[in-house]
């Protein structure tokens, strides 16, 4: 039998700096090793297997957007880390309009510059979608690899464009592109306040 | 929407502007409705943006979920069977050896608690009389020697710790369970895991369960969250299920 090689928490960090083949690669072995725990516990407040199931990755996509953008510094281990971003997207998302102060006095008292303060809204998810398939593929891997603070000279890399100035020239149209679409949608611009 | 304020606001955004650029941005956010609105616009594309990337990382995770459940060995039923028949007869091994009972499930995790103050220069002190009552087995003298100094410094953790421990020494499980629980500060997960030990003792799994799980969720010494874990995974085995239902 096969043992499968177990990962640091550095290196699963190093891992979601790499590339995306790598982050997935360390996004499996989260899942893996402690997706069953932290599902349990939001299923300790919840009881909803599907509610403890979206929490757990919406908080992990939240989790690799921090690694991305320098917000994780390791300050605790990872599964202390995602749980705790998993409690706070499950009281933001599913208990609103709790009265549940003791809860809500604790999460409040966290550092603000956590990525899963924009928690994903089911009209959100939708009024993202409507937005980003307005604009041509290219334009939506261009700023997804943007968004997830990859240089322009590896994006450029990636996707095959010419130099690292092509992508940013690329990425200031398709961001132009993406404003005409919400100024001429305002409905769906209101959606996502 | 194309202003005399675009090219700014886009270098703005690109992390390009120079000192005085930063200046002017700062005085038209503050001054300048049409400047406004058309930062906020920016802030907006760059949220949408942030969105999707977050929308699609969270649908990569279920997808990778997904694959991961698909992956685990598929059912075989003539191993199932071999492995059922497997199970029975060392499970019934261990069940004769009483092997995955609480009581030797404490057995083998329990140690008493060294002492971790004596070199501290505390032998003069009533704590280190207390001590010297612990080290040398003398339990229900060092109960007595501990319980004086808790009641005239109920923040005493160090007293508090010492005497659940020389209650449990003396096999006085309640009274070790709520003295140890009380403890706080440095010595709070090495009281927890003895908590955790005197439930199992006790029969009280669930409770035990619980207590380990708070410590491997305190994180806060790796050597007991690593013996909680050890002894949460004896605890769940599927042998042990086997044998003690």
């Amino acid at each position: 039998m096969f043992k499968e090689k177990g990962y640091s928490d550095d290196e699963l960090v190093k891992m979601i700096l790499k590339d995306e083949r790598s982050m997935n690669i360390a996004t499996s072995y989260i899942l893996k090793t402690h997706g069953k725990r932290i599902k349990l516990h939001i299923l300790e407040q919840s009881e909803s297997m599907e509610e403890a199931e979206d929490v757990l990755y919406e908080g992990l996509a939240a989790f690799i957007m921090n690694v991305r953008k320098g917000a994780y510094r390791s300050e605790s281990p990872i599964r202390v880390y995602i749980t705790s971003i998993c409690r706070r997207i499950w009281f933001k998302k599913f208990k609103r309009m709790m009265l549940h102060k003791k809860f809500e006095e604790y999460e409040l008292e966290k550092p603000k510059n956590l990525f899963e303060d924009h928690i994903l809204t089911n009209d959100m998810e939708e009024t993202v979608e409507i937005l980003m398939s307005t604009l041509k593929k290219k334009c939506q891997d261009v700023l997804h690899l943007w968004a997830l603070s990859f240089s322009m000279v590896e994006i450029a890399t990636k996707l095959k464009m010419s130099s690292s100035q092509v992508v940013m020239n690329r990425k200031n149209l398709c961001l132009k592109e993406l404003r005409s679409q919400i100024e001429s949608k305002p409905h769906l611009a209101k959606l996502m306040l | 929407m194309e202003t005399k304020y675009t090219d700014l606001i886009e270098r703005h955004f690109n992390d390009l502007l120079n000192q005085d650029e930063v200046k002017r941005v700062k005085e038209l956010l503050a001054n300048d409705k049409s400047f406004q609105k058309e930062y906020e616009l920016f802030k907006s594309a760059q949220f949408v943006v942030e969105l999707n990337t977050l929308r699609q990382l969270k649908e990569n995770a279920r997808k990778l979920d997904i694959e991961n459940t698909a992956h685990r060995p598929k059912t075989n039923w003539i191993l199932m069977a071999a492995s059922v028949l497997l199970i029975a007869i060392v499970g019934t091994l261990f069940f004769s050896q009483n092997n995955y009972s609480n009581e030797n499930l404490f057995n083998k995790a329990y140690f008493p608690a060294d002492d971790y103050i004596s070199d501290l220069g505390s032998d003069e002190t009533r704590l280190g009389a207390a001590m010297r009552l612990y080290n040398t087995k003398q339990y229900p003298e060092a109960v007595g020697a501990f319980t004086t100094i808790e009641l005239s410094e109920p923040q005493n953790q160090i007293a508090k710790f010492y005497l659940g421990q020389s209650l449990l020494q003396m096999d006085q499980m309640e009274q070790a369970i709520k003295t140890l629980d009380k403890v706080s500060g440095d010595y709070w997960s090495e009281a927890k895991w003895y908590v955790a030990l005197a439930l199992l003792k006790q029969g009280k799994e669930a409770e035990a369960k619980k207590i380990l799980l708070d410590i491997m969720d305190a994180d806060e010494d790796e050597a007991f969250v690593l013996k909680a874990e050890r002894l949460q995974n004896k605890m769940n085995s599927p042998l042990r299920k086997f044998v003690t239902h």
